[in-house]
């Protein structure tokens, strides 16, 4: 039989595969989401920034972010306090490094918890169909028709105010989320025909959900992570905001926008800065969560 | 000379002992969900009690239009589904009565290979780690002798032992279909099902597959099931073929057989519809067939074929044909419009 020419014919699909194939090494695709995702690129060298000041806070702040100077009280940008000063004479710029600690350290535990659990609940939901889809959908459909804040107001409060009992109140909020985009996936993939050339081959409901499932849905995952953590950021900062999150005085985002509301006509830059580091983070999230998005889906042209 | 379509399985399978594959009645029927208002939905009756049997080494072919049924006899048979009624008898025993584990044991006799080679290769996965997951699955063998299989059914595929390190999208449909071939081999099973294993390939390619599928057959004594609703490629592999019409079996016979002597007005529509190089040979006398496909959630009555059957009497809508014996190996659903 005619087999000699494809035995024959790699060398040459190998040249072509390497040139366009999506599966490239790290380092090519690396390059390629710069180019084609340039908002991506920036957004993701922002929150380089955001790791980098977390973890680097106590080196590079020119202050102590818990020290009080009495005799710089509401002062303006100056050289001695780049962004001011506080109502206690603390460093603006220093609590904000400080406090992307907090909120990278929200974030992160938030996501991780949710993921985890809400990955699991969606894939098991999704395979394995029927009763334990139903009461599990049914479960998460009642948990998204509260509205998000006020749930995490009812078990922050419930618990009391700890940056454990934060990160506990946003991993409840946030599992829906992924439990719902890993539901959707693992049907997706469970009617592709290599689940069931591998329910042919006689591997367990286990193996297929976690060596065929989950590795198939990582991008969509990569993509909800990078959109919640923005949300997870911002409602870290409304419950602290509210009094029933991360307690002073940690230097938390949230914490110096309701401490600086009241002197918000005498020292803006006490709310305006960290609003900022707010916003930025997020939206640096956020574009991240798009570009990887339209980066990851292969229906758009590179 | 009537038997019922019970005993058709044994009575068409003459020669060699007790088949490997023995299917009797199978019937599947897929509810039609209907929510919230309108209570409800009926049924699709995808396959509607159909017998066959396959003997070992055996390639039975079985053909017919999109949506008779073909494809989901094969998910019956490898236990993907669960049918409504009838039974999948394998080697002796009793495949549909099987709890998951038992027929997880069972698995590793019996394979797949499908008809979308894109879809039926895990994206993620290194093709290597795809041939040896029956192995891993059935913990055959330790990493290396693992590795050493692989290699082997590479080359037996035709591809290159280095392939193993590569992912799926690396390589061409034709070189996927081998990847699909070597992991259903794996397992060194007894049975294979082809689902329209060559339709999404080149002609070219088409051939390669058949022939190296045809070369397996012989090195390993397999059995095929071949699913196509082509009926040149099935001619070339098959050693019997049944033809499917809305669910039911019409017709089966030795391939030689069919080709020559076809019963059916179905069978005989279905292999004048085979485009002819030679015009003499074609001889004008083409069946036409008019109206669509009946949908199977409303099959008519008696024999199905009837409302687009050119030579339908008013008998053929009055009662389900039996298959009959016409000759040796050859049945016929013996509708009263030709017998």
């Amino acid at each position: 039989m005619s087999d000699t020419p494809m035995t024959a014919a790699p060398p040459a699909t190998d040249a072509a595969a390497a040139d366009r194939m999506p599966t490239e090494s790290r380092w090519a695709g690396l390059k390629r989401f710069v180019r084609t995702q340039p908002m991506g690129a920036v957004s993701a060298l922002v929150i380089l920034v955001f790791i980098v000041l977390a973890f680097g806070a106590s080196m590079i702040a020119p202050h102590d972010p818990l020290a009080q100077d009495r005799t710089a009280i509401l002062q303006g940008p100056s050289a001695a306090h780049l962004l001011g000063s506080d109502d206690l004479g603390r460093d603006v710029l220093s609590r904000i490094m400080h406090g992307s600690q907090i909120s990278l350290y929200v974030g992160t535990m938030t996501i991780m918890i949710s993921l985890l659990l809400g990955a699991t609940l969606g894939i098991a939901s999704g395979y394995l169909g029927g009763p334990v889809d139903a009461v599990l959908q049914g479960f998460i459909d009642a948990m998204l028709s509260i509205p998000p804040l006020i749930l995490a107001l009812f078990i922050a409060s419930l618990l009391g105010p700890s940056v454990q009992n934060v990160i506990a109140a946003l991993a409840v909020l946030t599992v829906p989320r992924f439990a719902r985009i890993a539901r959707g996936e693992m049907l997706r993939i469970k009617s592709e025909d290599f689940i069931s050339a591998a329910v042919v081959l006689g591997a367990s409901r286990t193996r297929i959900m976690l060596r065929h499932g989950l590795p198939n849905m990582v991008p969509s995952l990569i993509v909800v992570a990078s959109l919640g953590f923005g949300t997870v950021i911002v409602a870290e900062a409304a419950l602290t905001f509210l009094g029933i999150g991360t307690p002073p005085p940690n230097p938390s985002w949230g914490l110096m926008l309701s401490q600086g509301a009241t002197y918000f006509q005498v020292a803006p830059w006490m709310i305006v800065f960290p609003g900022l580091a707010i916003s930025a983070t997020v939206l640096a999230f956020n574009l991240l969560g798009d570009a990887l998005r339209d980066f990851f889906d292969p229906k758009l042209v590179r | 000379m009537t038997q019922p379509a019970t005993a058709t399985g044994p009575a068409v399978d003459q020669a060699g002992g007790a088949p490997l594959l023995d299917v009797t009645d199978l019937v599947k029927h897929f509810p039609i969900r209907r929510r919230a208002f309108g209570g409800g939905g009926g049924t699709v009756q995808a396959v509607d009690g159909v017998s066959f049997s396959v003997r070992r080494g055996e390639t039975v072919g079985l053909v017919g239009e999109s949506g008779c049924g073909k494809s989901t006899i094969g998910r019956l048979v490898l236990g993907l589904l669960r049918p409504t009624a009838g039974t999948v008898t394998f080697d002796g025993r009793d495949l549909t009565g099987m709890s998951r584990a038992e027929l997880a044991a069972q698995r590793r006799r019996l394979q797949i290979i499908f008809q979308d080679p894109f879809s039926s290769l895990d994206p993620r996965m290194k093709v290597g780690d795809i041939i040896a997951e029956g192995l891993i699955v059935h913990r055959i063998g330790d990493r290396a002798q693992r590795r050493a299989a692989v290699e082997r059914l590479l080359a037996q595929v035709g591809l290159s032992p280095r392939d193993a390190t590569r992912f799926p999208h690396q390589f061409s449909g034709g070189q996927r279909q081998r990847i699909g071939i070597a992991r259903a081999l794996a397992t060194d099973p007894d049975f294979v099902v082809c689902d329209e294993a060559v339709s999404a390939l080149d002609v070219s390619i088409q051939a390669q597959i058949v022939n190296l599928l045809r070369e397996l057959q012989r090195d390993r004594g397999l059995s095929y099931l071949f699913i196509s609703h082509d009926l040149n490629v099935v001619r070339y592999i098959a050693d019997r073929i049944c033809v499917m019409y809305l669910g039911q079996l019409v017709e089966t016979a030795p391939t030689e057989e069919l080709f020559a002597n076809p019963r059916h007005p179905y069978t005989q529509a279905l292999l004048s519809a085979i485009p002819q190089m030679d015009a003499e040979k074609s001889m004008g006398e083409r069946v036409r067939l008019t109206g669509e496909v009946p949908s199977p959630a409303n099959p008519p009555s008696g024999c199905r074929f009837h409302p687009r059957c050119p030579h339908a009497v008013p008998e053929s809508a009055a009662r389900r044909p039996d298959l009959v014996a016409v000759a040796e190996g050859h049945a016929v659903a013996a509708c009263p419009c030709f017998m």
